[in-house]
């Protein structure tokens, strides 16, 4: 089985690089990564690497288009959510294979149509331990009852979840175990956190419809 | 209180890793544990769980908990990050019933050595652990490259004598 962090974060917006974020994920336990950012195609790792175009602050009308950009080798294509509207369109774009950072988008952002979107179009609904180790008091508890909501959407939706460690320094990192510990916390199915870990390749190589390419 | 071996309770032990290979004292890593399963499960769990450390040799330590609230405490060990105000991490490696089977798990050389590394045309002095994994020393004068590398990473390396 492969186990992938779903999105790590190196140099220069982070204090690592991505040959030390391998050798570390491989002692972790893991077999593969999604790097954030471009990644050296000459550059052999210990691990798999994927790389990942993480759209931010894109408004939704263009998101089509930013999303569409003819993608590298390994690429994949990561959205930070925003309000419900957004997140609706962002499910429904071609070329987004993943939803970030739920636990900071407005409260009602991911309701059960994104979620029923969100299975049908087999986009990954991405889940951080980030937050749950940064965290503390209130803050924390929101995260907890928004990540709750998530678990309780995909036990009746079934979409694909993707944990990842949101690293962004050595200390960010953590083993397949741990992070099934730390989503302990709101979910004890065990077997759904472990495919979550390798749900990347099963989003990346989805089969959508037949499409147009001009 | 002296109480018979049958009425003793029952312990489980914990191996866990300090990422990156910092050493710390035992009360510092307690402090640490004790804040995070305070923080995370509240009081009354921490009293029934009864962290204790056991021993830190190198970047490993042996914490204690009772049995049945091995789980609870690996989660709290997942969700440290700072360790006497340093940035650290403890990642759980084991939980067994005996101090010494983990004990035969540490390894026996654990050596980090001191050195010269040259980066982009520039020399920086740095901490060279197993398996090509260097830290550089002194973070905040060095904004221009990564501060956790591996030998592939580096132009050249000296190690001090």
């Amino acid at each position: 089985m492969q186990l992938f962090d779903g999105c790590v974060i190196p140099y220069p917006s982070g204090t690592v690089s991505i040959s030390r974020y391998a050798r570390e994920l491989r002692s972790l336990g893991f077999s593969g990564c999604v790097v954030n950012g471009r990644v050296p195609q000459t550059a052999e790792y210990d691990i798999q690497i994927l790389s990942a175009r993480y759209l931010i602050d894109i408004p939704a009308r263009i998101l089509a288009r930013e999303a569409d950009k003819p993608a590298g080798m390994n690429e994949v294509v990561y959205v930070r959510a925003g309000d419900a509207g957004f997140c609706r369109t962002a499910i429904q774009t071609p070329g987004v294979h993943v939803l970030m950072d739920i636990e900071t988008a407005p409260k009602d952002a991911f309701d059960r149509y994104c979620a029923h979107l969100a299975a049908e179009k087999g986009v990954g609904i991405g889940l951080s331990t980030l937050p749950l180790i940064q965290l503390r008091d209130v803050s924390r508890q929101k995260v907890i009852r928004r990540y709750e909501e998530i678990f309780t959407l995909q036990n009746r939706y079934e979409f694909p979840l993707v944990v990842s460690s949101h690293a962004s320094d050595i200390t960010h990192l953590k083993s397949p175990r741990e992070m099934i510990r730390l989503f302990s916390l709101v979910c004890e199915d065990e077997d759904l956190l472990y495919s979550s870990m390798t749900s990347v390749g099963q989003i990346k190589n989805r089969q959508g419809p037949v499409r147009e390419v001009r | 209180m002296r109480l018979r071996p049958s009425m003793r309770e029952n312990f489980r032990y914990i191996l866990a890793r300090i990422s990156p290979m910092n050493e710390f004292e035992s009360r510092d890593i307690y402090r640490a544990v004790a804040e995070s399963v305070i923080t995370l499960y509240g009081d009354d769990i921490a009293a029934h769980m009864w962290p204790a450390v056991m021993q830190v040799k190198g970047p490993y330590v042996i914490i204690r908990c009772r049995r049945g609230t091995e789980k609870k405490l690996e989660t709290a060990l997942s969700s440290i990050t700072s360790v006497q105000g340093t940035r650290s991490a403890l990642h759980p490696v084991r939980t067994s019933g005996t101090i010494k089977t983990l004990r035969e798990i540490i390894p026996k050389v654990m050596r980090n050595r001191e050195g010269r590394a040259v980066i982009a045309g520039n020399t920086y002095e740095v901490i060279i652990a197993g398996r090509g994994r260097i830290d550089l020393k002194d973070k905040g004068i060095y904004l221009d490259i990564p501060r956790y590398i591996t030998k592939e990473d580096t132009e050249d390396l000296n190690y001090d004598e």
